[in-house]
């Protein structure tokens, strides 16, 4: 649909990107490490999947990968980086949403702080779901 | 006795294509005065030391948005980016990154320019020809109505936006962090009704759906616009007409 831009960035000596262009300053480092985070988040459900798909039918086989040490570890990591991920997220909802109640702009602060409230409402929620079979 | 004047080194980009094959650094060292902005400092260079070397420059005030470049890596408006803040370091002022240089410290804005004008920059109404002008017929807004708006009409199409954006760097197609906002300044004025004309350009894939939300337009723009914010807010509304078309074919967006 652009295609006349490429006639009008043909006179110059061309841009180039360099390889190293996240390296420039620290908040495109930062939106580097935001992306690496969505990759773990994506490769834990992939393993995951994988080992159902595998260990399903036998629950003790299952059961023994899940405790895997490597298992656990790669969770624990996989969870950290999550956890960044949501709150840069959730950080960044204001700036998505604009709303305005009656006359005034809803602050940022509200529309951020409510994401966060309904992520503790979904974690008790799911909590209570998978514990009480367990707890009674 | 000889007055001992402060300097400040600048490492200015040429190219000039008849004479090299791509573009080199020439430093220079230019008198400090705590005053000078890094405009004031080129100036002094074309002034006394080397009338070939070329910038755009115009109002001197942070208004035209004319002057954008590169000092120190990070794109500024060099009217507004003062010696002080950089004494006693070096100063290194190199064109706008992201776009090809045509001399020295000039870029071919050509590309900006197509795009800015493919998403209609201006109120669009239906009723333009035959609505009566005069007193009494003004489109009137609310204050809380201009405020949707407002932030979003304060670019100065200085391209420091385009520049900061590394989406914009490697692929070129993309409609880029200007437009869209100035599209979004439109698509939110109530007066408006020419929506639906700039969504073929704004929510194409080479549109809003490029951007990756680095954010880092919104920190270098110098008018404190949030391009990043018009991106993030177009893909919202524009999944919720996708899902409204789905949901309710026969309703309106």
């Amino acid at each position: 649909m652009h295609g006349q831009q490429s006639a009008g960035r043909s006179v110059g000596y061309p841009w180039r990107q360099p390889s190293g262009w996240w390296l420039k300053n620290s908040h495109y480092i930062m939106y580097m490490i935001r992306e690496l985070t969505a990759v773990f988040a994506a490769l834990w459900v992939v393993i995951f999947l994988a080992q159902i798909a595998m260990n399903g039918r036998n629950v003790a086989k299952w059961s023994a990968s899940l405790a895997s040490p490597g298992w656990l570890v790669f969770s624990v990591i996989a969870f950290i980086f999550v956890m960044y991920h949501a709150w840069t997220a959730f950080t960044a909802t204001s700036t998505l949403m604009y709303m305005r109640m009656g006359k005034e702009p809803v602050p940022a602060g509200t529309i951020n702080g409510s994401m966060f409230v309904a992520w503790l409402v979904a974690t008790i929620v799911i909590g209570v779901i998978l514990l009480t079979p367990i707890f009674g | 006795m000889a007055v001992q004047t402060k300097t400040i080194k600048l490492t200015v980009t040429r190219y000039r294509p008849e004479q090299e094959r791509a573009p080199v650094t020439q430093s220079y060292d230019v008198p400090y005065n705590e005053d000078w902005v890094v405009l004031d400092a080129l100036q002094w260079i074309k002034d006394f030391e080397d009338g070939t070397l070329s910038f755009r420059w115009s109002c001197h005030m942070g208004i035209c948005g004319s002057c954008g470049m590169m000092v120190n890596g990070t794109p500024k408006l060099t009217c507004a980016a003062f010696l002080r803040d950089y004494y006693p370091g070096e100063i290194r002022v190199e064109p706008l990154s992201n776009f090809p240089i045509i001399r020295d410290l000039v870029v071919n804005i050509d590309d900006f320019m197509q795009k800015l004008e493919e998403i209609k920059p201006y109120i669009i109404r239906a009723d333009a020809d035959t609505a009566p002008v005069g007193k009494g017929n003004e489109f009137r807004q609310a204050p809380e109505q201009v405020e949707d708006y407002h932030q979003f009409s304060m670019c100065i199409n200085c391209m420091l936006c385009y520049a900061a954006c590394p989406v914009y760097g490697m692929e070129p197609r993309f409609l880029g962090p200007a437009a869209i906002a100035l599209a979004h300044r439109y698509n939110m004025d109530s007066r408006d009704e020419g929506r639906d004309q700039r969504m073929s350009f704004v929510a194409s894939s080479e549109g809003i759906w490029e951007c990756t939300f680095v954010g880092e337009c919104s920190v270098v723009c110098p008018k404190h616009v949030d391009p990043a914010a018009a991106i993030q807010r177009t893909k919202l509304a524009t999944t919720n007409d996708f899902f409204k078309s789905i949901l309710m074919p026969w309703g309106n967006k």
